[in-house]
């Protein structure tokens, strides 16, 4: 046997590692400097890693997410027996399960906290105004992950929760009839309706979710995470001064943060474990209804305003949320020391936490 | 300068072409995901015997499909109303003790006669669709006016 022409064969260009290097050529050194962001100081402390969290979260929803889809049947005659048998039947159904459910409780309780820190600290302005939309997108995805999930068990509140949703839809104007018929696929809810749901569940939000968080932290990367003045006042010149490889050490914070996760999400599943109430009735509406905490707000702003108004003022404020770094600006282009962003966003945050609270108390 | 020109009307046609295939691509895709406009129907739904709803008197009935109306015999003859609630579509149920419906969804309340008293339908000057009530010998039946799925 004779050897074609080559690259000259010796014992160490042959290993894998020449070998992987030859097969795909990537530049080593230029993915290690990029992946190795440097980090500010604050990051030391765990409220500055709340961004961190959901995507950890993300990736556990991915996984226990598919396991759900192994036996879960997206058809209105089925659902609610699929995920009856999952729960009872399927070992360890009930814990794939209970993981998926608390694991989105936390995915949006940490996402919440997450834009609320970017707010409080500024960190939207320029020129960081277009990761502030991706987030406030990203914020409406994992609502939309939440809302979509809760509809598969079509039990009685999903079934409820999704023909109230799809009516509100109808009330938007110009656009909404068509909207709420698209979200329908039909004249009512129905088996339709669920495999919509399901394809947005399991297919459209979960690529849009990758993609959008893709941007996300590759805007954060190219920025660098916003340092702030009162770890460096003098702006040290050094950047070593200021921050820290991402390697080994904030990579180790976000990996504690897992294992933390993953021990409160095993408690919270194993104590709580995720429940099935009554199946879905298209003829009789539960006297008690409630969506989930999330959405306790809109619950109650749509029973105490009218239709059109909750419906063009819920929209009117996501809008106003999506192109906040440039209201900010305006305002302090007339004051640069302006602090209204932070009474904008405590008032914000006030009227939200009123609405939750007063429907909380008021179902419970 | 010709070349630049030749440059920029080869630039537009591809820009064009692209674009009008992309707008035909989306309007396919838009018709495959749009479901198919329902048709409307009348149907008559059989109800109860007139005896069973005295004049001055009403009660609420469950149809052959399962859903609920609300007879009542008036004086200007028999009236029925739906229990879909036209604020979000949710059910009402009738209390007999407040002598009104509920439902349960925002808390609308609506009277007697299907006007809403309270909550967001009360707001909006809403009230339960009224069905025609036709009597056929001593027979009640409702006439449903719906758009079914083709
Ligand atoms: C990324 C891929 C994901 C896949 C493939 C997936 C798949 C599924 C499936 C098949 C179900 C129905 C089974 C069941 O109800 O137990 C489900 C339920 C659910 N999902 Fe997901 N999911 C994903 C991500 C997410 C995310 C990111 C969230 C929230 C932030 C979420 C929230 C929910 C909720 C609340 C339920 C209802 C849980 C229950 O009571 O059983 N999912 N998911
Ligand atoms: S759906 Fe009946 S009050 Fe809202």
């Amino acid at each position: 046997m004779t050897m074609t022409a080559g690259p000259a064969v010796t014992p160490e260009s042959s290993s894998w590692a020449t070998w992987l290097a030859s097969r795909v050529p990537i530049d080593l050194e230029a993915l290690r400097h990029f992946s190795n962001e440097p980090v500010p100081n604050h990051l030391k402390y765990w409220w500055w890693c709340l961004g961190g969290t959901p995507a950890l979260l993300f990736g556990v929803q991915a996984v226990t997410g598919i396991l759900l889809t192994v036996y879960y049947i997206p058809d209105a005659g089925s659902a609610y027996e699929s995920v009856d048998r999952l729960t009872t039947v399927i070992p360890f159904g009930w814990f794939i399960r209970s993981i998926h459910r608390w694991a989105s409780h936390l995915m949006i309780a940490a996402v919440i906290l997450h834009v609320m820190r970017v707010f409080f600290t500024g960190a939207y302005r320029a020129p960081r105004e277009l990761n502030w939309m991706l987030g406030v997108l990203l914020l409406a995805v994992t609502l939309g992950f939440g809302f979509t999930g809760y509809s598969l068990v079509w039990e009685q509140l999903s079934y409820w929760g999704v023909t109230v949703a799809a009516n509100l839809t109808d009330a938007v104007p110009v656009v909404g009839g068509v909207m709420g018929r698209m979200l329908r696929g039909g004249e009512s809810v129905g088996s339709n309706t669920l495999t919509r749901l399901f394809i947005l569940h399991i297919g459209v939000m979960p690529t849009l979710l990758t993609l959008l968080l893709a941007g996300h932290i590759l805007l954060i990367r190219l920025h660098g995470v916003t340092e702030f003045e009162f770890e460096s006042p003098d702006k040290a010149p050094d950047e070593a001064a200021r921050t820290y490889p991402f390697f080994p050490h904030h990579a180790m914070t976000e990996v504690i943060i897992g294992v933390g996760l993953a021990f409160a999400l095993t408690c919270l599943a194993v104590i709580f474990p995720a429940e099935l109430a009554e199946k879905a009735n298209p003829l009789e509406t539960p006297a008690h209804i409630k969506p989930e905490w999330y959405f306790f707000w809109t619950f109650r702003w749509l029973k105490l305003t009218s239709l059109t108004f909750a419906v063009l003022s819920i929209g009117f404020a996501g809008f106003l949320a999506l192109i906040w770094p440039y209201i900010d600006e305006r305002l302090r282009r007339r004051n640069t020391a302006s602090e209204a962003s932070v009474y904008v966003g405590a008032v914000a945050v006030v009227v939200l936490l009123v609405l939750t609270i007063w429907e909380a108390m008021a179902s419970s | 300068m010709r070349t630049d020109r030749r440059q920029f009307l080869l630039s537009s046609a591809v820009a064009t072409g692209l674009a009008s295939a992309g707008a035909l691509l989306a309007s396919i895709v838009g018709r495959y995901l749009y479901p198919r406009a329902g048709v409307r129907r009348t149907r008559q739904l059989y109800v109860a015997p007139a005896s069973e709803v005295p004049p001055g008197t009403g009660r609420p009935f469950t149809l052959p499909d399962g859903g609920t109306a609300l007879i009542a015999n008036t004086d200007g003859g028999y009236a029925a109303l739906s229990n879909l609630c036209p604020h979000l579509g949710c059910k009402v149920h009738w209390e007999e003790t407040e002598r009104h419906f509920v439902c349960p969804c925002h808390d609308g309340i609506f009277d007697a006669d299907g006007a809403a008293v309270s909550g967001p339908p009360a707001d909006e000057g809403q009230q339960l669709t009224r069905y025609q009530v036709v009597q056929v010998g001593d027979h009640l039946f409702l006439e449903l006016d719906e758009v079914v799925e083709v």
